[in-house]
């Protein structure tokens, strides 16, 4: 019987049909029809099933012409048909290339996902800080009226103005619309059984929600505060009071004073990004409750945060140019022109540049900032060379798939574009990681709190991400696109190797480059690192371990006494001092005074009202003279003054010195002299500063504790505190609030070694590619230097030479620069560490040690083969 | 046999001309066009789909799949508007090549 079955052979010739390009599905399955169609009538006519099938078939025509015409017919015209046409195909070479080339894909991807995913952290980072108070709808008229006061030789920013300034200003100047004062607050709230102290509260005029619009939850912003005694809670804030249900309407008592508060508003609470966070805001009538009257006439009471909302019309420098006027006109008793300066701030500005160290919030720090923006560019940079590294280490692997297709008659452009889709794709794909990747970063993020700020895209800003990224993908595409789809293929298919002239030279430079980067974030981590411990640990000339603070408001003099003598009593308290200093803080309150001879020129300097304990407690040595130690009543003022102050009043030592404080009636002998002490942000200087004898309104106690059992000691101190006042007990540890001056600065410090370590995570991967890239091209060489009697330990020395020899020419570049760069940070700090060269040189050998180690692998790997089978390689 | 270019001018309105007269698939017009031209013109039978693909993305024709026989599932081509007036154009075209070939080669009338 004939073994010829036709069915068989039309299945041969189909798969034959498939290997030329052109064929769709449709189209085969047509010419199959048609060739069973000829083979039946064939058959019809006599013809044998072989003769039938071979005369059909050699009837049909050759697969290549048809392809051929197939080919022609289907090339699109125009440009968008001509994607439509080929974005199929792309993915497909896509698919399998990344299959095929996934070491590379992989590295390169995720690198880049990575370094998206840091870049857009980093991105909404500092979107949040500059859209602060920006939701306020009329931020661009609102302005703060703050004020600046030359104190010991130089002007001391202050945020906030008294209320009789605020009031000065808005009666004589024309073009402001509203005035608005925030006076931070603190009190105890009783609602049924329940007590709660509140520190965060807002006391302000009744138009406050007229210039500062904030969502109601409950009632109306336009006639919450149109009764006495109102208060609006914060969503928050309600919930704490009364759960689930309505608090419109409710009263809460305010301890201590009879009165009801009655809740006239719940609004949503304040966004992060407002410069005020606030619990709950009162209206004025529970200011004018907390304060004597005679506070609100004096210019010296500088607690009002006061906000000006101008008139279409005004100009915020045409109003400041009348401030020096009106100060001289109406608070000439206090202040002159010279001395004292008011400004406009706007709204948007405060977050950023205001640099009074009292806020209603914390401020943001734009060196900072600018630090982490600089970052995300070079982390972005980083993961795009690693790509154009890798990428063109993968397509020069395929540069002979290349010259195939291009001799099936693909041209330049074909091939252009399909590089080019890929190199999209790839960006793409790594948007989509970098964003999953942010998804589960989100507890660490939340730890770092960096949570608020990572708030959801808004279209726009995923519109802009998507621009941005297509953009580098359309840049870090077209050079090794061009460049591969230009190669001619004769060239590539008859050298079995393809060794790719120039290069090498841009793949060197891309190594340098990232190498410099990377060098540049490790050393500045490590001085960002070693300047917060430097902070941290900085001596400031007082000892804050085991200092309890309580405030003892403005106890008489008598009771503070009795007080003393009876905690002292305890053996776990070893001095009890008081002052009116609030650690950490800005040394709010000064005094103006005049020097005997001076003709009578008010000269002003900071002041802290101590009682003379107050040393000891924080074992602070004087230079010169004596403390006030012990004493609780003196016959005269007197006062200790620091070195700065002796400077600016030009004395060398302080026999008989006086000075004449304008709150005083009598001249107010100079005791003692002690050492300069930073109270403040080191940030800031030392200033002059006098210390003056005035228990009564040292407002904070604070004891030296011993090493005994602490709760029973607070114990003790709170049944005695009881004793002699009515104010509520209040205690802290001195040195847990300072340590909370640092957590800004660790935050920053945190974030910024944490993206550093994203950053060599991303270079060291590129590096381990590219190593493995490196070894695949010398597999021959190496193979052929172990037959000629190399050791693995040689090869891996020669090939590591060439990557170690980047990285040191890389650091040698870079290290000025970062010099420069950080010298210039340093200066921002009155104190700060110095540039040594221990940081510099660690650097250097912890690149090289990475470096190796990223190369090593893939070395040995190569070099430990048998060099036969390295030799067949290919 | 004739020359390939000219072979090449003459598929589109012989297709066109075939389709004119009703639906059809590429084995049926292949034939027919063998037995029009009583096997003068000699394709290769695979060369009539490319041109099919290029009248089609010309709109000049459509096509649609359809079971035929119950058994086998064809691609049926059909010709549209554009396709008529092409075929008229085509028409006019020839028969103006024809007028003239006619007077210059002294050709007789009737092929």
């Amino acid at each position: 019987m004939n073994s010829f079955n036709y069915h068989n052979e039309i299945s041969n010739w189909v798969r034959q049909l498939r290997k030329h390009p052109g064929f769709e599905d449709a189209d085969i399955i047509e010419m199959t029809n048609h060739i069973r169609d000829r083979i039946d009538h064939l058959l019809i006519e006599g013809l044998t099933e072989e003769e039938a099938f071979h005369k059909a078939i050699a009837e049909f025509g050759t697969p290549e012409e048809i392809s051929q015409d197939l080919l022609i017919e289907k090339r699109p015209k125009t440009p968008a048909a001509l994607l439509f046409y080929l974005l199929p195909g792309w993915f497909k070479t896509f698919y399998r290339s990344t299959l095929k080339h996934k070491f590379y894909h992989t590295i390169s991807v995720s690198s880049l996902a990575v370094g998206i995913a840091a870049a857009l952290v980093i991105y909404k980072l500092l979107a949040f800080e500059f859209s602060y108070d920006r939701h306020f709808d009329q931020h661009e008229y609102i302005y703060r009226f703050e004020a600046e006061f030359h104190q010991g030789g130089e002007w001391v920013p202050s945020a906030n103005n008294s209320w009789y300034a605020g009031q000065i200003v808005a009666d004589h100047l024309s073009g402001i619309e509203e005035v608005v004062r925030i006076t931070p607050g603190r009190a105890t709230f009783v609602h049924g059984e329940q007590e709660i102290f509140e520190k965060n509260l807002a006391v302000t005029s009744d138009n406050f929600f007229h210039v500062f619009d904030l969502p109601f939850v409950e009632g109306n912003p336009q006639t919450a505060f149109q009764t006495d005694a109102a208060i609006v809670l914060s969503r928050s804030m309600a919930v704490r009071y009364f759960g689930e249900q309505v608090a419109l309407g409710k009263t809460l008592l305010l301890k201590g004073s009879d009165r009801p508060v009655t809740v006239t508003g719940v609004m949503e609470d304040i966004p992060n990004n407002t410069h005020f966070q606030r619990d709950a805001i009162m209206n004025i009538q529970g200011l004018k409750d907390l304060y004597n009257e005679a506070f609100f006439y004096n210019p010296g009471w500088t607690s009002c945060f006061t906000y000006l909302k101008l008139g279409p019309d005004a100009d915020a420098h045409q109003l400041s140019a009348q401030f020096p006027g009106l100060i001289d006109t109406y608070l000439g008793a206090t202040f002159s022109s010279k001395d004292t300066k008011f400004l406009l701030r706007p709204l948007t500005d405060i977050h950023l540049h205001s640099r009074s160290g009292e806020e209603l919030a914390g401020n943001g720090n734009l060196s900072q900032l600018k630090f982490l923006a600089i970052m995300a560019g070079l982390i972005l940079l980083l993961a795009i060379f690693n790509y154009l590294n890798l990428s063109t280490a993968g397509f020069s692997t395929r540069m002979r798939e290349i010259a195939i297709r291009k001799t099936a008659g693909a041209n330049r452009i074909q091939i252009f574009a399909q590089l080019m889709g890929e190199t999209t794709l790839q960006f793409l794909l790594a948007l989509v990681l970098g964003i999953l990747l942010i998804a589960l970063a989100a507890p660490f993020l939340k730890d770092l709190g960096l949570l608020p700020a990572i708030t959801r895209f808004s279209i726009l800003e995923s519109l802009l991400v998507l621009i941005i990224v297509l953009t580098l993908a359309l840049v870090s595409g077209v050079l090794p696109a061009s460049f591969f789809s230009s190669q001619s293929p004769n060239k590539i298919l008859a050298s079995r190797t393809v060794q790719l002239r120039g290069r090498p030279v841009l793949r060197k430079v891309l190594v340098t480059l990232q190498f410099m980067i990377t060098v540049a974030m490790m050393v500045a981590t490590t001085v960002i690192y070693y300047q917060f411990q430097f902070i941290k640990n900085y001596d400031r000339g007082y000892n804050v371990t085991s200092v309890l603070a309580v405030p003892k408001y403005n106890m008489d003099i008598g009771s503070y006494q009795s007080m003393k003598t009876a905690l002292l009593a305890h053996h776990n308290i070893q001095v009890v001092g008081a002052s009116s200093l609030i650690f950490p803080g800005a040394l709010q309150s000064s005094i103006s005074y005049l020097t005997p001879g001076d003709n009578g020129e008010k000269r002003s300097m900071k002041a802290v009202r101590t009682d003379g304990d107050f040393f000891d407690v924080f074992q602070i040595q004087l230079e010169t003279g004596i403390n006030f130690t012990g004493r609780y009543y003196k016959e005269r003022p007197e006062l200790i003054l620091n070195k700065k102050a002796a400077q600016l009043l030009a004395w060398e030592d302080i026999e008989d010195k006086w000075l004449e404080p304008q709150h005083l009636e009598q001249p107010a002998k100079v005791v003692g002299l002690v050492k300069d002490i930073n109270f403040e942000s080191l940030q800031n200087e030392i200033i002059p500063t006098a210390f003056l004898f005035d228990p009564a309104n040292a407002q904070i106690m604070y004891l030296r504790l011993g090493s005994g059992d602490l709760p029973s000691t607070i114990e003790f101190v709170r049944e005695k505190f009881s004793q002699f006042s009515d104010n509520r007990f209040e205690h802290w540890f001195v040195e847990d609030t300072l340590a909370q001056q640092f957590t800004q600065e660790r935050a920053f410090a945190k974030i910024f070694s944490i993206f550093t370590l994203i950053s060599i995570i991303i270079a060291f991967a590129g590096l381990y590619g590219l190593s493995k890239f490196v070894c695949e091209r010398r597999t021959k060489e190496i193979g052929i230097r172990k037959i000629l009697g190399a050791s693995a330990l040689e090869v891996l020395w020669i090939i590591l030479k060439g990557f170690l020899m980047l990285a040191v020419i890389a650091y040698l570049l870079i290290t000025p620069v970062v010099t420069f760069l950080l010298n210039n940070w340093l200066s921002n700090f009155a104190y700060h560490t110095t540039l040594s060269k221990g940081i510099f040189l660690g650097t250097l050998t912890a690149t090289l040690l990475l470096s190796s180690l990223a190369v090593i692998y893939q070395v040995l790997n190569t070099s430990l083969r048998n060099p036969v089978n390295a030799l067949r390689y290919e | 046999m004739i020359g390939k270019s000219l072979m090449a001018a003459t598929t589109r309105p012989l297709i066109l001309s075939i389709l004119a007269q009703g639906e059809s698939y590429g084995y049926a017009i292949i034939q027919q066009v063998k037995q029009l031209s009583e096997g003068h013109l000699v394709w290769s039978d695979g060369m009539l789909y490319p041109v099919l693909h290029k009248l089609e993305k010309e709109k000049l024709i459509s096509s649609r799949w359809h079971m035929s026989d119950g058994k086998k599932m064809r691609k049926y081509y059909a010709i549209t508007k554009d396709g008529l007036a092409a075929l008229d154009t085509e028409r006019k075209h020839w028969k103006f090549a024809h007028a003239i070939m006619a007077k210059v080669l002294k050709i007789e009338t009737g092929l």
